[in-house]
């Protein structure tokens, strides 16, 4: 059996440049991944502007070949809209953390739905302030320990989870919700599409969109990655049922 | 046309390359593979991870599912068809 050629399976990625900083096994490099090849599908690498957040992905324009901008903590919304209102002819996408949208800046995200803009919204939702070291945020669970909760939230002091999907599934301006997670190979096949589906709604001009991603952080859980990914299977999607909210 | 005729032969096998230089060593891909084919190895590579290597076998080799590739983060795998 003679070996003449080795075709690649899969082409060599055109957006998506890797080398990542994030821990290992992190979600935000997977999601990095698939946003890339759902850019590269959809041959819009030249009319995306990313609006970066604050947190650990505060570098993803290193690892992704678009234009963007980098935001105030939590206004990236604001950032979209004025720059989706001056040049309408781009694909405008902002990229927040939980603690980014669901906690600072949870006015602007509510009001820029609201007004029904013409941009799509990549949630990732990880349970914990990822980058400052693993404080409460807003979506943290019951009972989960981060450093400012040793002892596991308290409902009594901290409340009790934002659903931010379900927030926004009470306004009448937003055409596409959904929550998606990245624990197996199905799971990520699901959020391609769903981003897929996020982005094409941007460019038939049809409304808001946000998609949830549901992801991990295992350096701040104090799991092994494959420990992280089971505790999101079975534990945060119970408080946090994947699904479409809203596909119209 | 050569090159178009390439991608209708049948592959015989498939290989699995690591780029060292980007595994993590994060393990994901060593659960996911239906075959076993992937294990941490010893070896560090210069940021200091474990990296993973792959090691085929004739009898259940791999069968080009694509699911590492997949689940990896970082693109560390690379997957070739051997063709005649």
């Amino acid at each position: 059996m003679r070996v003449s050629a080795l075709i690649p399976k899969y082409p060599e990625p055109e957006t998506y440049v890797g080398r990542t900083h994030y821990c290992p096994g992190c979600g935000h490099a997977t999601l990095h991944k698939i946003l890339g090849e759902v850019i590269d599908e959809l041959g819009i690498r030249k009319k995306v502007i990313l609006v970066e957040p604050v947190g650990c992905s505060v570098l993803a324009l290193r690892y992704l070949k678009v234009d963007g901008i980098q935001g105030p903590h939590g206004r990236a919304p604001a950032i979209a809209t004025a720059v989706k209102r001056l040049k309408p002819e781009k694909i405008v996408l902002t990229y927040q953390g939980d603690g980014d949208l669901a906690a600072i800046g949870t006015n602007e995200i509510l009001h820029a739905a609201n007004r029904g803009e013409l941009f799509s919204v990549i949630f990732v939702n990880n349970a914990v302030y990822g980058m400052t070291g693993g404080q409460m945020a807003p979506t943290t669970l019951i009972g989960q320990k981060s450093t400012t909760t040793p002892t596991g939230r308290m409902i009594e002091y901290a409340g009790y989870p934002l659903r931010i999907c379900e927030l926004l599934n009470t306004l009448d301006a937003p055409v596409y919700l959904e929550r998606v997670s990245l624990y197996d190979v199905e799971q990520i096949a699901r959020a391609r599409a769903a981003l897929k589906k996020a982005i094409t709604n941007q460019i038939e001009k049809k409304g808001f969109s946000l998609v949830e991603v549901l992801s991990n952080c295992p350096t701040n859980w104090k799991m092994t990655p494959e420990e992280s990914w089971r505790f999101v299977k079975e534990e945060m999607t119970k408080i946090f049922p994947l699904g479409i909210f809203r596909d119209r | 046309m050569p090159q178009r005729r390439i991608h209708l032969v049948r592959p015989l096998r498939f290989q699995v390359k690591v780029l060292e230089d980007r595994c993590k060593g994060c393990q994901l891909c060593v659960n996911v593979c239906p075959r076993h084919l992937l294990k941490p190895s010893n070896r560090t590579n210069e940021k200091g991870y474990l990296v993973i290597e792959w090691k085929n076998t004739k009898t259940m080799g791999c069968i080009g599912c694509g699911l590492c590739y997949e689940i990896c983060p970082e693109q560390a795998l690379r997957i070739y068809a051997e063709v005649e």
